[in-house]
């Protein structure tokens, strides 16, 4: 790993400025004997990736941009869940940093980014080495808030996997659910409101019960949920009575859903005080911003880091910028393709203060498509503007109970295409 | 079919006297006799046909279901109760079958 030394002595860009002139293969043409103004990001997510690849690619090499996450490969969340549905295989979802690293010249550092010096303008690495940023993009996706689910915390993620970062935690899942008894009990314990991908959870729901309608077809879902109503519900719940009549049962908070405790070495869930015995429980526990922006100090009381529309500054620190689900913005949903489309304003945002290139108004939009069958795609999406206030919706759509089979089929081919578009413009 | 599963929510305290909000809800098809399956046979009807509460024994709340009630009828009502006792919730399905709670009452 590469480390930079700010205070002093011989530093990379010094070296290189002191060597361009007999050296021009090492250098960057266009900022020939000048430092080069320096981006950290961190997380290789929707937001992270593509905020590194942008603000590379469009600068052309005048920003030195590193990019800072733990894991060598990334397998996406969205359409982890048609991983799980048997739609995709494992690797499908998977992706490496390699050509953002050959093909746009980021410094891709595999460590865990634990301490940001504000004053300095440094972030700490777990491996005990140090980089030092002009700006700096915070793109860490979510944690799990500790005690929201009594009976759960991490320690418990193997026996109630929460599968909510997708990897490891999908697999076993996935393993789970093709090992249930027959007729078993698949418990899902949703999240309360704001959490990554809204509808994720109940197209989880969707893509469970289709694996189990051909390998377990008396099992029954049982979904304990803290809210009252969840995004698509109408879409859902029509798809779930055609698909799989009889099969999901959901509990929400006018029986109790928003009182549940789990027991992990009894494998029980306790609805408002009413044990029942399940055979999968996954556990989506209450969320908030990645660790490393608390860390960072650009969190508010809410575990989210509020941040100026415009351009994705945060608002305790314009040197920092916050991205995706972590960011409290307004309008958009928390999901890959907000994420994607923050980052291509910040990417904007920091070019133009680095360089001084055009920096346009924001714009952005979002899609979230479900799969809830066999070629039975859903979508809800809309567009949105930068306001002082927020980022706000200005015009939305949805799809509607009822639709016939072709448009349900042509909205599930275009959710593949857009994975493959965004799996692109991430990674290059 | 899976098996209809009843569910009730009452709340935590109760006062001799005092009206409270019961909800009841269970899952179950309510298939009305005349929609069609998949390969355009009819499903036959099937649907919970009565729902009725009692308390220690006197009937408290009752009602008949017919044809398009939605599925997983739900209700809600409220009553009272005169001291501590045995509530018990009962559907009714077509198919003969029944299906019960009971829910012992401690007032304050």
């Amino acid at each position: 790993m590469k480390q930079r030394n700010d205070t002093g002595g011989l530093s990379r860009r010094r070296f290189l400025a002191a060597t361009a002139a007999t050296s021009t293969a090492l250098a960057a043409p266009a900022v020939l004997g000048q430092a080069r103004p320096r981006v950290v990001v961190v997380g290789g997510g929707a937001g992270g990736a593509t905020a590194a690849r942008y603000i590379a690619k469009d600068s052309k090499g005048a920003v030195d941009v590193t990019l800072v996450d733990p894991s060598r490969a990334y397998y996406s969340c969205f359409f982890s869940n048609l991983y799980l549905g048997g739609f995709r295989d494992f690797a499908s979802i998977g992706h490496t940093y390699g050509a953002l690293a050959a093909n746009h010249g980021i410094n891709v550092v595999h460590d865990w980014a634990v301490a940001v010096d504000r004053e300095k303008r440094t972030v700490g690495l777990a491996g005990g080495g140090s980089l030092g940023y002009d700006r700096l993009v915070l793109s860490p996706g979510i944690d799990f808030r500790p005690g929201s689910v009594p009976g759960w915390d991490l320690a418990q993620q193997n026996r109630m996997p929460h599968a909510y970062k997708a990897g490891s935690q999908t697999q076993l899942l996935k393993a789970q659910v093709a090992a249930m008894r027959q007729g078993g009990v698949y418990c899902m314990v949703a999240p309360p409101n704001p959490f990554r991908c809204p509808p994720g959870p109940y197209e989880r729901i969707s893509m469970v019960a289709h694996a189990l309608k051909q390998s377990n077809p008396k099992a029954k879902i049982l979904i304990v949920d803290p809210k009252a109503k969840f995004s698509k519900q109408g879409l859902f719940e029509d798809g779930w009575q055609r698909h799989y009549p009889g099969m999901v049962e959901r509990v929400g908070p006018d029986f109790g859903g928003d009182k549940v405790e789990v027991r992990p070495a009894s494998m029980e869930v306790v609805v408002d005080g009413e044990a029942t015995k399940v055979d999968v429980c996954n556990v989506i526990p209450a969320q908030q911003a990645g660790r490393i922006a608390a860390i960072a100090g650009v969190t508010d009381k809410s575990g989210w880091a509020p941040v100026v529309p415009h351009t994705m500054q945060s608002r305790a620190d314009a040197n920092i910028h916050v991205l995706g689900d972590a960011s409290l913005q307004g309008d958009m949903p928390k999901s890959g393709f907000s994420a994607n489309s923050q980052a291509k304003v910040c990417a904007m945002a920091v070019r133009g203060a680095l360089t001084g290139s055009k920096v346009f108004p924001a714009r952005f939009s979002n899609t979230c498509w479900s799969l809830i069958g066999t070629d039975d795609g859903v979508k809800v999406g809309a567009a949105y503007k930068a306001t002082d206030a927020k980022i706000a919706k200005t015009s939305g759509f949805i799809s509607k109970t009822g639709e016939d089979a072709e448009l349900r089929k042509a909205t599930y081919k275009e959710s593949i295409g857009w994975y493959a578009a965004i799996s692109a413009d991430m990674f290059g | 079919m899976a098996t209809p599963r009843p569910r009730i929510k009452l709340p935590r305290k109760i006062a001799a006297g005092d009206p409270f909000t019961v909800k009841t809800r269970i899952t179950h098809p309510m298939h009305t006799g005349l929609r069609h399956d998949g390969k355009g046979r009819i499903v036959p009807r099937r649907i919970v046909n009565r729902f009725s509460v009692r308390f220690e024994g006197e009937e408290a709340f009752s009602v008949d279901l017919h044809p398009a009630v939605s599925a997983d009828p739900y209700f809600q009502f409220t009553m009272a109760v005169p001291g501590p006792g045995l509530l018990e919730f009962r559907w009714e399905d077509d198919d003969g079958s029944v299906y019960g709670l009971r829910r012992r009452i401690a007032v304050e």
